[in-house]
């Protein structure tokens, strides 16, 4: 049994330098653009589809590899 | 439970399925959606010190991701001065506009969406974060996380002609938005 690594550092990236800032360009205020219920039902939908189709599949084996000789070296 | 929490590997790998689907929406080919998981699998690696297992790891890997992608497509804009338009100029024809909408339509009205607004899309509408979270992942402010989300919307009801947006001006049609892509 191996304990968790418990270093008490913060999780996420979020305000640390390497954080990326991408072009702030759209943060202007744009008119308030209704769509239809319908319309963004759909669109949610679709994304979804096409998302989950995506996770449902296998993870690929150079992955599962990489992964294996990452933690082989390691405990070399 | 005193049983200890999963090995880094095993973290990493019960991750792998959301961060490739994210890779592959956000830029929409295999190939540079593969080069994009291996380097955030490996920089998770280098830096696993920095995360507790189990805790948030995915949104750590998914801020590595699209900091990756978009330091890319930085490095390209300096070279190629073309990546707003890049996606869409590769596509043949914008998606049939018969008000019919499947997948493959959806995939390629995806590609004409600016990376910003689809990085959002994908944060919010496929993988559910909040809009809190997605601007913690993304690094920018929480209201133009919302206001990618909603113009990428409004911008796929255009492409799509689907569910005819309200107060929509002859200035964001789709022509327009398509001519904007191309410049």
């Amino acid at each position: 049994m191996t304990p968790t690594k418990k270093d008490g550092s913060s999780v996420l990236p979020a305000n640390s330098s390497e954080q990326v800032h991408e072009s702030q360009h759209d943060e202007v205020a744009i008119p308030e653009l209704k769509l239809d219920d319908a319309a963004q039902a759909l669109i949610g939908h679709h994304l979804r589809s096409l998302y989950g189709q995506i996770v449902k599949e296998p993870v690929p084996d150079q992955f599962l590899k990489l992964l294996q000789d990452l933690e082989r070296k390691e405990q070399e | 439970m005193s049983q200890p929490g999963p090995s880094v590997r095993e973290a990493l790998v019960a991750a792998i399925p959301n961060l490739r689907a994210f890779a592959i929406s956000l830029t929409g080919d295999h190939h540079k959606a593969n080069d994009l998981v291996q380097d955030t699998l490996l920089k998770a690696w280098a830096n696993r010190d920095k995360f507790e297992v189990g805790t948030n790891l995915k949104a750590w890997l998914f801020t590595i991701l699209r900091n990756t992608y978009f330091s890319d497509i930085r490095k390209r804009r300096r070279e190629l001065q073309d990546v707003d338009g890049q996606a869409a100029s590769q596509l043949v024809s914008p998606p049939e506009q018969n008000g019919h909408l499947d997948l493959a339509d959806f995939r390629k009205a995806l590609a004409f969406l600016s990376a910003d607004q689809r990085e959002a899309l994908l944060l919010v509408g496929a993988e559910g974060y909040s809009y809190e979270e997605a601007a913690a992942i993304s690094g920018c402010a929480v209201g133009t996380v919302k206001s990618r989300v909603n113009r990428a919307r409004v911008h796929l009801s255009e492409l799509m002609a689907i569910g005819t947006a309200r107060d929509i001006g002859p200035e964001t049609s789709t022509r327009a938005v398509l001519a904007k892509s191309q410049r």
